[in-house]
């Protein structure tokens, strides 16, 4: 039985040791396709990498994708502002996120002079998803996770079954990168050249990249009557998500969310902690249209930071001037014209900071 | 619980701990509870079912042991009440259907039904003709009747097999423990790796039909479903194996590359052996046999109870009954030899064919899609529609390979008692394959289950 159970085991280890060797390090996650999830996150931490950084004033921006800075804007003002700017945020993704992406890209908290974090509210409103069961979080973010994480990162959802799929994908990486795998072999010779043409030049590409110019223009709200007025041809789907998030009841404020963001922004907090680098919260511009009954939470997650040193809450009313038909091409999206504006704001703040 | 998850996988291995840990004697208790928690994590309420079906065979046996006359009205008590469970959940709505559609109720299969009657049945018989003494202890008998590891999609194992392995029971060797591990290893690969890998090609064919219109596609589909049917079934029975094997009982092979079958004939000896098996010594040959006369008859009668075991529907019928045609043919015209190496490989793919046909009336909903697939199967236009992706085919390319390999040299057999490193690399291999081809994002169910 002696010789049954080493042979067991052997085959245990070297079925780990092959994972760990191909997903663990570097080797597969270079092949990853750079439109996806984890693809696109690897994508996006490289060029900030790689980033040409000739001032040691560096700013970094991070957020989902309503995260309007835009740094060729940002940059075009570094010789009035005396800042670099540098983003790398993703659509889609999380406050968990953007704690793994933020201690990958900045390991020793010491790369930067301000970590700004583009948020939609200061007062922590419920939202219908529950970001702490996103399961896609795990395939953002699976590169960047070791296996010292899996404790913190599986207990952070709730569900048991998220648990384990969490858990188990951050032990065997394979199980997470498996369907990337697949299509790897279905489609391998495409996909060795749109990663390799990738690599190469979609640092510039994202560099150059310009939002859509459509605006929400004739968009309007009659708040008594719960009625909505949309531009002439907004597509159904937009339209649906717009009467959702500006004319129908509020989600009940559970405290779920705010926990959640307690949570998450305190570790990116504690990754900061004691370092010279000042976290910044930015309240992006919420939509096209303000509704009145959103809630006031003065012990948000935010608020509760704030109090802290090294954290900054840029003013709550500072990107207001942008919440119009004119500056959102889609629910939550400003345009090009939005984003610049945006920035513009966001460098000059924090030019006037003096981080 | 489904054997592909990992809640299964910690209940057997708390199982198996706690099997070698107890004194023998208790043992046989705790794979009674084990396998009664087994089926009540299905449904808790069946178990009352499985539980009277147990006792009422177990007494009618005692029963026919003590009496010299009348040991047949014990029998047709105990095949009745079998029968009557079976026949009232699965086949109520059928027949009540065909009378007026009012007439059906809500019923919820349970799980097994099918599998454990078939076994009732046959120890029942056997003890009824003298091949099989009655067991007298209750738990030994509720333990043969539940016994987790094929409780609920077989082998269906005789009594005698499996109390011959129960009552000289011994602790298995290395060889055996390596054995149990491997297929086990390999049922999982087959089950996640091919089955549910095929099951989303299948299902997105035969879910849609209309979407799918042509000769490629529907070769595809049918393709795809006659790879998930075999990995799928024949991935449980692996598992079941292994597992048993582990836990020192030797089931029988009930599945022996059936897809290299050279004939019907030959395919019936090779697929859902341990059904054949039992359609043939309980059904076949109590009706006459090959006796003449009646053979084609019998044939036909037997395939046509086999299909309809299989589900309560006329698709089910049609493919039993398709069958006993194909079967009645051959023995007619004398194709039951094995043909020449030169002409195997034809005939094997023309029998895999026409195995593949008769799948469709397996998998349809409907009478009007099998017939619908069929058309489209000869009739169809030729396109670029092909469902099924190069690499899964290259796939089962590889074990088709290994299939040969086995045919040829019984490798696998003898992989266990061989060089370490081989076993060690396959093993490797398998799990390599279950966690970067196996779907794990969601534990299909076994095609066999429903049963």
């Amino acid at each position: 039985m002696k010789r049954v159970s080493l042979i067991l085991i052997a085959s245990l280890l070297g079925f780990a040791g092959l994972d760990l060797l191909a997903f663990h390090t570097g080797l597969y996650p270079y092949w990853v396709a750079t439109d996806s999830s984890i693809g696109y996150v690897e994508t996006v931490l490289q060029h900030e990498r790689i980033r040409q950084k000739t001032s040691p004033k560096q700013i970094l921006g991070i957020g989902d994708s309503r995260m309007a800075l835009v740094a060729k804007t940002a940059n075009a003002l570094t010789p009035e502002t005396g800042y670099q700017f540098g983003t790398i945020a993703v659509a889609g993704t999380t406050p968990r996120c953007w704690y793994y992406m933020l201690r990958a890209i900045d390991p020793a908290a010491d790369q930067y002079k301000a970590i700004v974090i583009g948020i939609e509210s200061y007062n922590d409103d419920e939202i219908l998803e529950d970001y702490a069961e996103r399961e896609s979080d795990l395939n953002y973010v699976i590169h960047q996770l070791s296996l010292s994480d899996l404790a913190e990162f599986s207990q952070s959802y709730r569900s048991p079954q998220r648990q384990w799929r969490a858990a188990s994908g951050i032990a065997f990486k394979g199980l997470v990168y498996k369907r990337d795998l697949q299509d790897l072999l279905q489609h391998p010779i495409d996909r060795v050249r749109s990663v390799r043409l990738s690599w190469r030049d979609s640092h510039i590409w994202f560099y150059d990249f310009r939002a859509d110019d459509k605006t929400l223009t004739g968009l309007s709200v009659d708040w008594p009557n719960r009625k909505l007025t949309v531009p002439p041809g907004t597509p159904p789907d937009i339209e649906t998500v717009l009467r959702t998030r500006l004319v129908e009841p509020l989600p009940p404020q559970t405290g779920r969310h705010s926990a959640y963001l307690k949570y998450w922004l305190g570790r990116i907090r504690d990754h900061y902690r004691n370092s010279k680098t000042q976290i910044v919260f930015a309240r992006l511009p919420r939509a096209a249209w303000i509704r009145p009954d959103l809630p006031v939470n003065p012990q948000s997650s935010v608020h509760e930071l704030d109090k802290e040193p090294g954290v900054t809450l840029l003013p709550e009313d500072l990107f207001n001037e942008l919440e119009t038909p004119e500056r959102f091409h889609d629910q939550v999206h400003m345009n090009q014209g939005g984003l610049d504006r945006f920035t513009q704001i966001l460098a000059r703040e924090v030019k006037s900071r003096a981080f | 619980m489904l054997f592909n998850t990992a809640q299964f996988f910690a209940f057997f291995a708390v199982v198996l701990l706690l099997f070698y840990a107890l004194p023998r004697p208790a043992r046989k208790y705790l794979l009674l509870i084990a396998s009664y928690v087994f089926y009540a994590s299905w449904n808790v309420a069946f178990l009352p079912l499985l539980a009277t079906i147990t006792l009422v065979d177990y007494g009618c046996a005692l029963w026919m042991d003590r009496l010299t006359r009348h040991r047949r009205v014990f029998l047709i008590i105990s095949i009745a009440v079998n029968l009557g469970f079976l026949g009232f959940f699965k086949y109520f709505n059928f027949l009540a259907g065909m009378i007026d559609a009012s007439y059906t109720m809500s019923i919820i299969l349970p799980i097994g039904i099918s599998f454990h009657t078939f076994q009732s049945i046959s120890y029942i018989v056997d003890v009824y003709r003298g091949e099989q003494k009655p067991i007298r202890n209750l738990a030994d008998y509720a333990l043969f009747i539940a016994f987790f590891p094929q409780l609920v999609a077989g082998p269906i194992v005789r009594a005698g097999e499996f109390f011959a392995d129960f009552y000289t029971w011994r602790k298995p060797d290395a060889e055996e423990v390596l054995r149990g591990v491997l297929w086990m290893l390999f049922g999982l690969a087959k089950k996640m790796v091919f089955a549910d890998q095929f099951a989303q090609i299948s299902d997105s064919y035969f879910g849609a039909l209309a979407a799918h219109p042509g000769a490629t596609a529907a070769w595809s589909g049918v393709f795809s479903f006659a790879m998930q049917i075999f990995f799928d079934f024949s991935g449980y029975t692996d598992m079941a194996i292994g597992m048993a094997l582990l836990l020192g009982f030797h089931f029988p092979v009930n599945f022996m590359r059936p897809y290299l079958a050279f004939s019907i004939t030959d395919f019936w000896h090779r697929w859902h052996v341990s059904l054949s098996r039992w359609l043939r010594d309980y059904l076949y040959i109590p009706l006459g046999g090959n006796r003449s006369g009646g053979t084609y008859r019998n044939l036909m009668l037997t395939m046509l109870l086999g299909g309809l075991w299989h589900g309560a529907s006329f698709n089910f019928i049609i493919w039993g009954g398709y069958h006993g045609a194909l079967l009645a043919i051959e023995r007619a015209i004398g194709r039951g030899r094995t043909p020449s190496p030169l002409l195997y490989p034809l005939r094997a793919l023309f029998t895999f064919v026409l195995v593949s046909v008769g799948w469709v009336f397996f998998r349809a909903a409907t009478l009007a899609d099998s017939l619908h697939v069929i058309e489209q199967m000869f009739a169809g236009a030729w396109n670029a529609d092909v469902l099924v992706p190069l690499w899964l085919l290259g796939l089962v390319g590889i074990a088709f390979l290994i299939a040969l390999a086995e045919e040829r040299w019984e490798w696998i057999e003898r992989l266990p008692s061989g060089s370490a490193w081989t076993y060690a690399a396959l093993l490797i291999a398998l799990m390599v394959c279950v966690e970067l081809i196996g779907v794990t994002e969601k534990a299909v169910p076994f095609i066999y289950f429903q049963f």
